[in-house]
């Protein structure tokens, strides 16, 4: 007879419920039986587990008659409707079968006419994306001005950083600061940031993704 | 090993050879099938719910909600698991659905500590027995999380694996370990008389 593997003390600890109730594999079993042997913290777990589940056994059965609530399941299941062979997926499936064949006639229609039409051209000047920095968005700054900030002195701080508003206020209170028409370096932009960034008057301000309006 | 370490028979309360086949008859539409099962399951459902949210009238309802989703979806019961599992994991879902949505249980058993108990009961004097702890432990039960209960009712009542605690609650076995861990820790402090006694 071969030793079962030894098993270590929190795995063994975790496992006793389930040796007590009888359910552990055998290798399971005989590696946690083998710990216990040499564990006087698992013997006296062991013994306390054996007593709850004596404890829980012994909890009284509820004696409640099933007929009335098999009655009152009658009637539920009498204002449901009955199980059937294609109730399930197959019903659905019927029912659902014209709608599917129109939304695929309906897609291949719509990229039918999608390839007829003629792509317009793409100056790749203009062509960019998010995460691409251009001459202008560089020259932007996103602000939002604290609440209490009055007109006079927004318009003071912007022309301390030669900035002018080209858009905004969003939903948000933000505002799209163009900084020196545009020339301003990044050296510069950065600069204008981090010395807005300590004016108590400014709640948030970074370089912005947002491209020129129109 | 000493002779009580050995296994005992399991503690299960249907045979899955014929749950599996009033399961079919069921998702054919046949009624009386159901009311076979229903007779078979009523009382484990009831008490097993009942041990959830601690009240009769949700365990009642619980039960008849659980049997009609059994009517309503036996097939697509894909005997990945026995019938009993399959239909105890509808059942805890539905306890603690039926639990969380109403919370009045809770809050009526949280108003009476159970440490007051201990220190009443001749537990705490150490002069327990039988009657005393399982008058005890069906308070202390309420002390633990819906969850934690669950697991211990489902070990010690119901003799499941750990493996088929995972699936009934829907979770990984290591969670079901964990939850029976603490679920011992806390037990362990409000019924000291665990550790006594002749077993």
């Amino acid at each position: 007879m071969t030793e079962p593997e030894a098993l270590g003390h929190s795995r063994a600890f975790d496992l006793l419920p389930w040796l007590v109730n009888g359910t552990l594999d055998a290798t399971e079993r005989d590696a946690v039986e083998q710990h216990v042997r040499t564990c006087i913290v698992c013997r006296r777990e062991l013994k306390e587990q054996r007593h709850l589940k004596a404890a829980v056994g012994k909890q009284p059965t509820i004696h409640v008659s099933a007929h009335a609530g098999l009655a009152d399941l009658d009637r539920r299941l009498d204002a449901t409707p009955p199980v059937s062979g294609t109730r399930e997926w197959g019903g659905w499936y019927s029912a659902l079968q014209p709608f599917a064949y129109a939304t695929a006639a309906g897609i291949a229609l719509l990229a039918f006419l999608l390839w007829l039409t003629p792509l317009p051209e793409i100056d790749a000047d203009q062509y960019g994306t998010l995460a691409t920095e251009t001459a202008e968005t560089a020259k932007l700054i996103d602000v939002v001005f604290a609440q209490q900030t009055t007109a006079a002195e927004m318009a003071a701080l912007l022309a301390e950083v030669d900035g002018e508003i080209v858009a905004g206020p969003s939903a948000v209170g933000r505002y799209s600061v163009r900084i020196a028409s545009g020339r301003a370096s990044d050296a510069q932009l950065l600069g204008i940031v981090d010395r807005l960034a300590t004016d108590s008057r400014v709640r948030f301000v970074g370089p912005s993704l947002a491209e020129l309006p129109p | 090993m000493d002779q009580e370490l050995k296994r005992p028979s399991r503690a299960r309360f249907s045979d899955d050879n014929a749950d599996v086949a009033l399961l079919e008859r069921v998702a054919s539409g046949d009624r009386e099938a159901l009311r076979d099962l229903y007779g078979t399951y009523y009382h484990p459902l009831l008490r097993f719910i009942y041990r959830i949210t601690g009240r009769l009238d949700l365990a009642q309802e619980g039960v008849n909600d659980v049997m009609l989703v059994v009517w309503r979806s036996s097939r697509s019961f894909g005997r990945r698991s026995t019938v009993s599992t399959w239909i105890m994991g509808i059942a805890y879902r539905k306890a603690l659905k039926l639990l969380a949505a109403s919370r009045r249980w809770t809050s009526r058993v949280a108003s009476d500590p159970i440490e007051d108990l201990v220190e009443r009961s001749p537990l705490g004097a150490e002069h327990s027995d039988d009657d005393d702890l399982r008058d005890l432990l069906d308070e202390a039960l309420r002390h633990l999380s819906a969850e934690h209960r669950a697991v211990v009712e489902l070990t010690y009542f119901y003799g499941c694996s750990y493996e088929e605690i995972a699936v009934i609650a829907a979770c990984p076995v290591n969670t079901v370990k964990t939850r029976m861990f603490h679920a011992r820790a806390k037990l362990k402090t409000l019924l000291p008389a665990l550790g006594k006694g002749p077993l």
